[in-house]
């Protein structure tokens, strides 16, 4: 199918490969978004390297703002002083069929996650609601395969999907306030670890200390879209010990 | 010395902003900075700073500060406040000096929503990502501004800064320009989509054919507009997608949300149409219970307009400075007139 492009009034271009939760539709979102990271970056670079422009497009990456991928589609912002929607589209479209190399620049975590006592506040009545055991549960969270499908709702929230079915639950009838930053919830088939103090609807199972946003670091979001990731369980005293450690690099 | 000043009184949703935070959608960051981005960079411009620096947006709730130390040179500009200077009024765009004993207060006044105070260099606040805007129910960039917080005017950092600092000519507290012309009137030019096939034929037409009124839900995220109610024409399945500042979103109670500068980056609700960046600006000045009628536009005309808008600027920029300022300050505002337009995004 080819996806269609769409205008966002005079600062974007809406790529929308198709209206479903799919892993290859959110692999071409994941390609077309290297590929422009990679025009933008050689636009950036051609000062030196204008003889080398792969893809004969460096001129029409300029003023390309925001990349923003998502489970079907890709927004691609652009400044309307510096390009417009006509070269925007054209840029696309060329690089619809150009390899984004971005299956090999995806990494794999394992992040450790406390599923005890206060920090998994939701586990009873998610119990009684799958009526499984907290065992069964951790069980099935820990043996899911996750992929990073897009952030949203706040700062470094990333969107992770591949919970296991036995554990798809719908999200509470309203929002709790005041989530903890590092909070391991689940809705549906997505989990998420939440990195400020927030309200959600989601079911907090869990609480790691590695939360996906370093926000004194120079590189401040742990995960790429289109990273896969595990969790694994971490006793209380072990949660302790791994609180005060810190750091976190990819397996 | 840098100026500092005492917050004697502050409204909700006045904060620190700047141009905003490009770039980190992808991450779920939002743009943040001005909802009138153009009174922002005027405010910056009038007082000899850079168009992105950092001023106080100051909203309904009004501001009230006193100068505690030192000296510099204040600009405001956006709607129609009102404008007090130790009691006595001031034209709602002016450039002032204020000095430690010195009085300010900004109330709403004939008409607006957001205005703007501009401090010569800027402001110390802290910094993430590159900007200092403040990020909405967090702690990533510094908390809410509250009564009694002292602001810290930033301390210049190049000659070229001080030079115009010092400039010996100050002309005491002059009007910028008149705001009349300015007032916002009632049309918003907006681009279909990008989820306008999930909305019947009907809603279609009454997004551009009749009148809505802004509510009450009005915030830095978003404005919900009430009128005809618009109506999804299949069951919804839309995966979570991509939002931008001026994407008009319509969630299951049919009221269209305009979302502004600190929108959320994805959601699931369909988007029928998106505000001009043109014409952003103006719906933030508008008001709860002021009405607006939507025209369409396509995505060429949407940049010609944004162009013109840059035009706009310039020349506003060029008659404040015939209008009061030196020779040298003038050239020094000229030379920034190019980094306005990359900065305006």
């Amino acid at each position: 199918m080819t996806p269609a492009l769409r205008p966002i009034a005079d600062t974007g271009v809406l790529v929308e490969f198709d209206d479903v939760i799919d892993d290859s539709i959110h692999e071409r979102v994941l390609n077309l978004d290297a590929a422009i990271q990679n025009a933008v970056t050689q636009k950036a670079a051609s000062h030196s390297t204008a003889s080398e422009d792969i893809v004969g497009q460096t001129e029409s990456a300029a003023g390309i703002t925001e990349l923003i991928p998502a489970y079907s589609s890709l927004f691609v912002g652009y400044d309307p002083l510096l390009t417009d929607y006509a070269t925007v589209s054209r840029l696309i479209t060329t690089l619809l069929n150009v390899s984004g190399d971005s299956k090999s620049k995806a990494r794999h975590w394992q992040i450790p996650v406390c599923y005890e006592s206060d920090y998994a506040p939701d586990m009873p009545a998610l119990c009684a609601t799958l009526n499984l055991s907290a065992k069964q549960i951790i069980a099935h969270h820990t043996a899911g395969r996750y992929k990073v499908y897009m952030y949203g709702f706040a700062p470094g929230y990333a969107y992770l999907g591949g919970v296991p079915q036995p554990i798809h639950v719908p999200r509470k009838p309203g929002p709790v306030m005041d989530i903890p930053s590092g909070s391991v919830m689940i809705a549906g088939p997505q989990s998420l670890i939440t990195t400020v103090v927030m309200p959600s609807g989601w079911w907090v199972i869990g609480r790691t200390a590695q939360t996906p946003l370093r926000a004194n670091s120079d590189h401040p979001f742990l995960f790429n879209v289109g990273d896969t990731l595990e969790f694994t369980a971490l006793s209380e005293d072990e949660f302790h010990s791994h609180e005060s450690k810190g750091g976190n690099e990819p397996t | 010395m840098s100026a500092q000043f005492l917050i004697d009184h502050i409204g909700p949703l006045v904060s620190i902003q700047d141009a905003g935070r490009p770039g980190y959608m992808r991450y779920g960051v939002t743009g943040a900075g001005p909802m009138d981005r153009m009174s922002h960079a005027l405010a910056n411009i009038a007082v000899g700073n850079q168009p992105q620096i950092a001023a106080i947006e100051v909203s309904l709730g009004g501001l009230s500060l006193q100068c505690t130390e030192g000296k510099t040179t204040v600009a405001i500009a956006g709607g129609c406040f009102d404008i007090k200077l130790d009691g006595n009024t001031l034209s709602p765009w002016s450039r002032l000096e204020m000095q430690a004993g010195n009085k300010l207060s900004i109330r709403p006044g004939a008409w607006g929503s957001w205005c703007y105070v501009a401090f010569a260099d800027g402001l110390a606040s802290p910094s993430w990502l590159g900007s200092q805007s403040m990020i909405q129910g967090t702690n990533l960039c510094g908390q809410a501004l509250q009564q009694h917080d002292v602001i810290q005017q930033q301390s210049s950092s190049t000659a070229a800064q001080t030079s115009k600092n010092n400039t010996g000519n100050n002309t005491g507290n002059t009007p910028l320009l008149d705001p009349t012309p300015f007032k916002p009137d009632n049309v918003i030019r907006v681009v279909l989509g990008p989820q306008n096939r999930y909305f019947t034929d009907e809603s279609i037409h009454a997004l551009h054919n009749e009148p809505f009124q802004l509510t009450a839900d009005y915030n830095r995220m978003g404005i919900r507009l009430s009128g005809p109610a618009l109506s999804i024409n299949t069951e919804l399945n839309m995966p979570s997608a991509p939002i931008t500042r001026g994407s008009i979103q319509v969630p299951g109670h049919g009221d269209p949300i305009c979302l502004m500068a600190d929108h959320q980056t994805t959601g699931g609700y369909p988007k029928i149409a998106t505000i001009i960046s043109a014409d952003q600006d103006k719906l933030a000045q508008l008001r709860t219970g002021d009405h607006i009628n939507f025209e369409l536009c396509d995505a060429e005309k949407a940049v010609q307009v944004a162009r013109q808008r840059r035009d706009q600027l310039r020349s506003m920029i060029a008659t404040m400075n015939d209008n009061q300022i030196s020779l040298d300050e003038r050239l020094w505002t000229q030379n920034l007139i190019s980094g306005v337009f990359s900065a305006e995004q």
